[in-house]
């Protein structure tokens, strides 16, 4: 792994954070950073393990998370609802506030009075699918029921207190009602219970290992986006959630169910693949358009990420440099790959394929008339190299309308470039946007941009730690990217932005650090980075509830 | 003879399909129930990137000025209208650590608080922000609403024509408390909005022994309350605060259990279940339900806030149906002629179809009259104008009858004075809580006690 000397590592974040009016002696003004930073900035992990910071479990913030919908849909699918009935309900749940690109951050994952009323209207319809599962008229039914619906919506056994509460509910249905409707009214309740609503772990005084049961529920929402299985409440309930290796062995077991396949939702939403369901073409540019090619190239990358999570052996760099696609009739038809038959999408193999970035990621944030340039420059420079760039100041002219209309894209936005106000931040996008202009904006190879210009594909990466020099196709930027460790470290961000529901902090130095070693000691394998995070702090402990007097100097502060 | 029912008979729900709903009809009173009379809504109506200031009125007389051409729609309602120009929203009295960029700044104009810590970038600027601190003003307003009309079952109403994403851009209404970042997402299908407002659920066989037993939705509440104080008890700081909020919907939907009994306009609607409320290519047929939805909603007095949007604010929308090829927010950052020629296309397309909102308000019938009568319709947009991206030359519409309080066919040139959360503050006064002397950051007001140059 390339070592870089501390000076220039912060030197170069320091580069790509100030980028606007970022001055010719940068230089001299960085800071050293120290390792107390929350990012690695291309540091070796072992440097930060063997630090003292790491010598005590550090499991930085360990917020209360709401079920995301999508996890709020899985978990109602293993409760035995229909996929038609539950897709129909998930339909009504307004879309989560983004937060950190993902719609899972835990801050802003709340339950607002209209969630709260579509839970309720989920909730009614749901239970009159469903029932006790047992004759109610046997004395024995009702705790039964209780009981084992109680262990699945709360996914713990409930206390007796709990237990009391839905019991009365129960009793009070059924002095006006019969036993299987006073049985939905608890089914109704637990729905909406907050702990099923929520992944509830309790705090203790001190940083601690979670319980057996919140472990199997972190095990299960990571791994499957969904709530426990059977085996999962048995090692709960018996104890084997307590070590480390009981529960990579759990990771490991899960990883190679189906369900796991739900891990795409990350790529789903890190790679803005969930814009395409709303991409608007001009169809006068792209005529004939399948009308489903939304779905079509989202399909693809389904079935790309499926097929390399499948095989434990895939890596980073087959993510951003594979040589093949997979496709159906429609999407081959579309893409001019050899043909294909049938809905089903195969693999397809095709040297002029970057892996997911010739995908339909790359035009999730086209035009409706053109490729970007600047925005697929600022997706590589956001979602791979997590830098920040920051938005066009308020004035300018964000179009290139009055910059030679006889001109290509790529040459306005080099006269554009030319402005001093604008170079400094487009000089991060637009000469990685240029190289990936062999994409249109429906997603096909091509070698003329839509006016029937040459494309002008020469550009540059540059800013970063050790991905910079010149690039003139998806393919180099594919190949910079894979083997560039600002662009690892970056990866590894996003998986634990998406799976810990939030950022990383000071204190998550060390599992950052544990992710990359991981990571990196299994030759980038996206399955070993996805089961390292089962061995971390931050996954295998909980943070300790503040103080009383935190407490008072929080509400003080604000 | 048609019998008049009670809001619980109402909750009770149809189990038909079609969005028309026949039981409504048998509420219908007798004779017009004198409950609302009288009563004063507020609407918050945004349209988004600003327009053109030179080109608001051709003429700034008080009284005398004239209409320019994407403000013409509205000439045939002005005798209801109070035109207030070039208000200044004064954010730059806020350190500049606190604000963000115009945009989000200028989006926040209903929730004028410092912003938090998030990740969104600062246009211009290497930093990032997160959701602003506080509450927005629909959503405070309606609060107090609820404190002395514990009948009223929903505090406000918040709705958008478009997007998937809920983001910084396009979240305009918030919750409290003040010092926390709770964003509301909006509501974006009218037709899912109106089946959740009249409480029953737009589906096969809804099972109306289920809705029916209101008693047991009331202990389900108790019981989930329950778990939620003593889950409260145990977590930390953050989670409790969010908890809180849960508590609180849990308290709106005890309260809708509880409504009062429906006035005498409300009645059912007829909406085509056909649209696509995401689609750009439809964004007037879903304005122009949700324009049905919350006039029915006030006529219900199931609420008297409502805060609408035409979009998000930089939205991108291209609008085809005006020939046009570029997104709304790409040209407004732009300067030339032809852009402004567009931007005034499209904010005249949005001020024709906001008239729809003054008809339907104009044909609800509301005690002696109509609904117009008593509703405050507050426009508004997170900038002045889109290609200098000002914050200090907003342009706001009051319109409606507004129970004669506001001042009628005037312009009011503020000059880039005044100060747009004394408008907000006049809102709290409009709607009788006197006791509200400011709202929002402090430092934005000019004076206690709102605007007093809009009264009539």
């Amino acid at each position: 792994m390339t070592y870089f000397p501390r000076k220039f590592r912060a030197c170069a974040v320091a580069w790509a954070l100030c980028s606007v009016g970022c001055s010719q002696d940068g230089v001299e003004q960085v800071v050293e950073l120290p390792f107390e930073g929350s990012r690695l900035n291309g540091a070796p992990p072992q440097e930060i393990l063997g630090s003292a910071q790491c010598r005590t479990p550090q499991p930085g913030g360990t917020p209360l998370r709401r079920l995301t919908n999508y996890e709020y849909e899985n978990s109602l699918l293993a409760l035995g609802f229909s996929s038609d009935l539950v897709s129909k309900m998930g339909a009504l749940l307004p879309s989560e506030p983004i937060s950190l690109g993902f719609r899972n951050g835990a801050s802003a994952l709340t339950v607002s009075g209209l969630l709260a009323q579509k839970y309720r209207q989920i909730a009614e319809e749901l239970a009159k699918e469903t029932g006790a599962g047992c004759d109610l008229a046997v004395p024995d039914c009702v705790p039964q029921f209780i009981s084992k619906m109680g262990l699945l919506l709360h996914r713990r056994p409930l206390s007796e207190q709990e237990t009391s509460a839905y019991r009365a509910l129960f009793d009070k249905s059924l002095q006006t009602e019969p036993a299987e409707a006073a049985a939905r009214w608890v089914i109704i309740a637990m729905l909406q219970s907050p702990h099923f609503l929520y992944r509830v772990e309790l705090p203790g005084q001190d940083i601690e290992r979670v319980t057996g049961y919140e472990m199997a529920t972190r095990l299960s929402y990571t791994f499957w986006q969904g709530p426990p299985d059977d085996l999962l409440y048995d090692a709960a309930a018996t104890g084997q959630l307590e070590t480390e290796e009981q529960v990579f062995e759990q990771a490991l077991r899960m990883m190679k169910d189906p369900r796991a396949f739900r891990i795409y939702e990350f790529f789903e939403q890190w790679l803005d693949l969930d814009q395409l369901s709303h991409i608007d073409r001009d169809p006068v540019l792209y005529p004939d358009l399948d009308p489903q090619l939304a779905e079509l190239l989202r399909g693809e990358s389904r079935a790309f990420i499926q097929d390399l999570l499948s095989d434990p052996s895939s890596t980073f760099g087959d993510l951003l440099t594979a040589k093949y696609t997979f496709a159906n009739a429609a999407l081959a038809d579309h893409y001019g790959l050899p043909p294909v038959e049938g809905d089903t999408f195969v693999r397809v193999d095709d040297a002029s394929r970057s892996g997911i970035l010739t995908q339909g990621m790359l035009a999730a944030r086209d035009a409706a008339d053109h490729t970007s340039i600047v925005r697929r420059g600022l997706k590589v420079r956001t979602d791979f190299l997590c830098q920040l760039v920051p938005k066009p100041p308020d004035t300018v002219d964000l179009s290139l309308e009055g910059i030679g209309s006889d001109l290509s894209q790529a040459e306005r936005l080099a006269i554009h470039r030319s402005n001093p106000g604008c170079d400094k931040c487009h000089a991060l996008m637009d000469p990685i946007g240029l190289a990936l202009d062999g994409v249109d904006a429906v997603g096909r190879i091509r070698a003329h941009d839509e006016h029937g210009n040459p494309l002008m594909t020469q550009g540059e990466i540059t800013g970063t730690l050790d991905a910079d020099g010149p690039v003139s196709s998806v393919a180099d930027v594919a190949l910079a990217l894979a083997g560039s460790v600002e662009a690892e470290q970056c990866y590894m961000l996003q998986n634990f932005r998406f799976f810990f529901g939030r950022d990383a902090g000071s204190e998550d130095l060390c599992t950052q650090a544990q992710l990359l070693k991981i990571f990196g000691d299994n030759d980038r394998t996206l399955v070993s980075l996805l089961v390292g995070i089962a061995r971390t702090d931050a996954f295998l402990y909980k943070a300790a509830i503040l103080s009383p007097q935190d407490v008072s100097a929080e509400e003080g502060a604000l | 003879m048609k019998r008049q029912l009670d809001r619980r008979t109402l909750l009770r729900g149809a189990g038909g399909v079609a969005l028309a709903l026949p039981f409504l009809e048998a509420m219908r009173p007798q004779k017009a129930s004198a409950r609302t009379s009288g009563v004063r809504r507020v609407i918050f109506e945004f349209k988004p990137n600003g327009d053109e200031v030179e080109k608001r009125f051709t003429g700034l007389g008080a009284q005398d000025f004239v209409l320019g051409d994407f403000l013409a729609p509205l000439e045939p309602y002005r005798e209801d209208l109070l035109f207030l120009h070039r208000v200044n929203k004064n954010f730059h009295r806020m350190d500049a650590a606190e604000r963000a960029d115009n945009h989000q700044q200028g989006c926040a104009s209903l929730a004028p608080w410092p912003f938090g810590e998030g990740d969104f970038p600062v246009g211009g600027e290497s930093r990032t922000v997160g959701y602003v601190l506080g509450p927005s003003v629909d959503h405070e307003l309606g609060q107090k609403v609820l404190q002395v009309e514990p009948g009223i079952s929903y505090r406000h109403l918040v709705y958008r024509v478009g997007d998937y994403d809920n983001n910084i851009w396009n979240m305009q209404s918030h919750a409290g408390p003040v010092g926390q970042k709770n964003p509301i997402t909006p509501e974006t299908d009218p037709l899912t909005a109106y089946a959740r407002l009249f409480g029953f659920f737009h589906m096969e066989d809804a099972g109306p022994e289920l809705a029916a037993n209101l008693e047991m939705r009331k202990s389900v509440l108790d019981l989930l309350g329950g778990q939620l104080t003593d889950l409260k008890a145990q977590v930390g700081y953050a989670d409790r605060q969010r908890l809180e909020l849960h508590a609180e919907a849990l308290r709106d939907l005890e309260r809708q259990l509880v409504g009062g009994n429906l006035p005498a306009s409300c009645r059912e609607l007829s909406l085509d279940p056909n649209i696509d409320a995401l689609a750009d290519t439809q964004h007037v047929e879903v304005a122009e339900y949700f324009f049905k939805v919350m006039t029915m909603a006030l006529a219900c007095d199931l609420t008297r806030v409502v805060n609408f949007s035409w979009s998000g604010s930089t939205n991108d929308r291209v609008y085809r149906n005006l020939g046009l090829s570029s997104g709304h927010h790409t040209i407004s950052h732009r300067s030339d002629d032809e852009a402004f020629a567009s931007i005034r296309s499209i904010h005249r397309h949005l001020w024709d179809h906001t008239t729809t909102l003054y008809e339907e308000l104009m044909a609800m019938p509301d005690g002696e009259g109509t609904l117009w009568d008593n509703t405050l319709v507050f426009h508004w947009n997170e900038l002045g104008q889109g290609d200098s991206h000002s914050l200090d030359d907003a342009l706001v519409v009051l319109a409606g009858g507004a129970s004669g309080a506001i001042k009628k066919n005037q312009l009011i040139d503020y000059q880039q004075a005044g100060s747009f959360t004394d408008l907000l503050t006049s809102c709290f006064q409009f709607m009788g809580f006197d006791e509200v002397e400011s709202f929002g950051d402090s430092r934005l007001k000019n004076v206690l006690g709102g605007d007093s140059a809009i009264w009539a």
